[in-house]
């Protein structure tokens, strides 16, 4: 048995896809490393949240969460969070070493409806609003009926209004819960519904979807399903020396091995441990952290 | 929407550097540099090796000081004075900030694309907070604030997010003074530009108005 602590947000990535680690429950399998080889690893117990030091690094595929003690494997060997940022903002540069996602999971077994996931999709949204700068309404105008359509299956009903240069969808969100129940139910309209519901750009014809740099929750989750069905993305977080948003864009032909950390973020944040059947260190917002506790 | 200061002309800059010894320049004036420094005939990269200048990267971009010290003494001189301005003006936009500072000093001539990367290196290093917003063509920009202002940001934009729910409109006449009295009053237009940014509604004049989420 190993132990490891993890930030309870962080993404694992199991057989059913990616989850955060508070979903994760004892008997599930998880990515790990073992071996220098990624394997499935059994989990035999988790422990409750609790509230410590965390680091965020703000990294070319998104958000990775890490618990204070716990290294990353970098190009310049195992970093802790903090030795990430102050290296950072000595000028120097870091980056993090990727691991591909698994594809093909396993349908949840919940079998959720769709409805209640794109319902997921808008809870997520803080707050209840889908601006959308005009200039790209008036570039798609096929865009707003998308939302419209999704906003309608989700079965929440919105308001439109136009102001200055803003298009903008709002709704109630009181009954829809906070967005973090992750499950890969209907995935591919959760993918269509996150990256409308966060479409800022049209460059070239493909949507750039943003986030601003607190809605990690909403970032996660389309990362989470870009990752769940392999479509290589890069996340550019702007301004670098001071990011407080990320441009989410989709393509390219293969996962890169390495992506650049642009800021590393102190927070408090929850964190649990996970014990492990066997020692491994941990796949964790795909890249390689937490040896042993 | 905000003044800005203009960049000193390349005739100004050349007769301050004369006057004043020490000076920090961006690429964009290095010749006048070594103009004021008697040694126009030399190409950059000699007079860095000769030490007639001194060269420092920073934020990816080249800082050429009269002296070593000099650009030593530029970081600290832009830090104390984007102080004062932010302690004037609670919430100062990135691009007027820069200009700013490289009028207001006087101790050392440090032109305005020498401030801009010791600004954003002073952000980096987390020695100023910021606001983000937009500009007119959707791209971000950052309002620079003091660490000490953290407070009475976090206070006003409180008031918005209450004001928003009650009434749905917030007019930046109606926020409230700041409890330490500041001399200009632009915050106001820009922290409604922030909330706008925060997607809590849009600006339409002077106002900010809520898309009615409750």
């Amino acid at each position: 048995m190993s132990l490891y602590a993890v930030a309870g947000e962080a993404i694992l990535f199991g057989p059913e896809g990616p989850l955060p680690a508070s979903q994760v429950s004892s008997g599930q399998r998880i990515q790990g490393v073992v071996a220098g080889r990624v394997r499935p690893v059994a989990v035999a117990a988790i422990g409750g949240l609790r509230r410590d030091r965390t680091y965020r690094l703000l990294t070319g595929l998104g958000d990775l969460v890490v618990p204070d003690m716990v290294p990353i494997v970098t190009d310049v060997g195992p970093q802790r969070g903090l030795a990430i940022r102050d290296r950072l903002q000595a000028g120097g540069h870091v980056q993090v070493e990727v691991v591909r996602p698994p594809t093909r999971a396993a349908p949840c077994p919940k079998r959720c409806t769709l409805p209640t996931v794109l319902g997921q999709c808008l809870a997520s949204l803080e707050p209840g609003v889908i601006q959308l700068p005009l200039p790209l309404i008036e570039q798609d105008p096929t865009l707003g009926d998308k939302i419209r359509s999704l906003t309608s299956q989700a079965r929440v009903a919105t308001r439109e209004a136009r102001g200055e240069r803003w298009h903008a969808f709002s709704f109630n969100a009181d009954d829809l819960g906070q967005g973090r129940y992750y499950c890969n139910c209907h995935a591919r309209t959760q993918l269509e519904a996150m990256r409308a519901f966060t479409a800022w750009e049209l460059p070239g014809g493909a949507i750039t979807s943003r986030t601003l740099l607190k809605e990690g929750t909403v970032r996660r989750r389309l990362v989470s399903l870009l990752a769940a069905q392999d479509l290589p993305y890069a996340v550019k977080w702007t301004p670098s020396y001071f990011p407080v948003e990320a441009r989410v864009s989709v393509g390219g032909v293969a996962w890169p091995a390495f992506v650049p950390v642009t800021a590393v973020l102190e927070e408090e944040g929850d964190v649990l441990d996970i014990e492990t059947e066997i020692p491994t260190s941990l796949v964790s917002d795909l890249a390689v952290s937490g040896f042993l506790v | 929407m905000w003044t800005m200061h203009s960049e000193p002309s390349g005739r100004m800059l050349s007769s301050q550097m004369k006057r004043i010894k020490e000076a920090v320049v961006g690429s964009r004036q290095v010749h006048e540099l070594l103009r004021a420094r008697g040694s126009s005939a030399m190409g950059v990269e000699e007079a860095v090796s000769a030490g007639v200048i001194a060269r420092e990267k920073l934020e990816g971009i080249w800082l050429y000081g009269s002296t070593p010290t000099a650009l030593e003494d530029a970081h600290c001189i832009v830090e104390v004075e984007a102080n004062h301005i932010c302690s004037a003006w609670l919430l100062s936009p990135l691009p007027p900030l820069a200009s700013a500072i490289a009028k207001d000093i006087s101790t050392v001539s440090v032109s305005r694309d020498a401030v801009q990367p010791i600004v954003r290196s002073l952000l980096r290093s987390r020695h100023f907070g910021a606001l983000g917003m937009l500009t007119q063509s959707y791209q971000p920009y950052l309002a620079v604030y003091r660490l000490e202002d953290a407070g009475e940001i976090s206070r006003q934009l409180d008031y918005v997010q209450s004001c928003l729910s009650l009434t749905g409109v917030v007019s930046s006449r109606g926020l409230p003074n700041p409890l330490e009295e500041r001399q200009f009053q632009a915050w106001r237009g820009n922290l409604l530009n922030h909330a706008e940014y925060t997607r809590l509604g849009y600006v339409s004049g002077q106002n900010l108005v809520g898309w009615g989420i409750s």
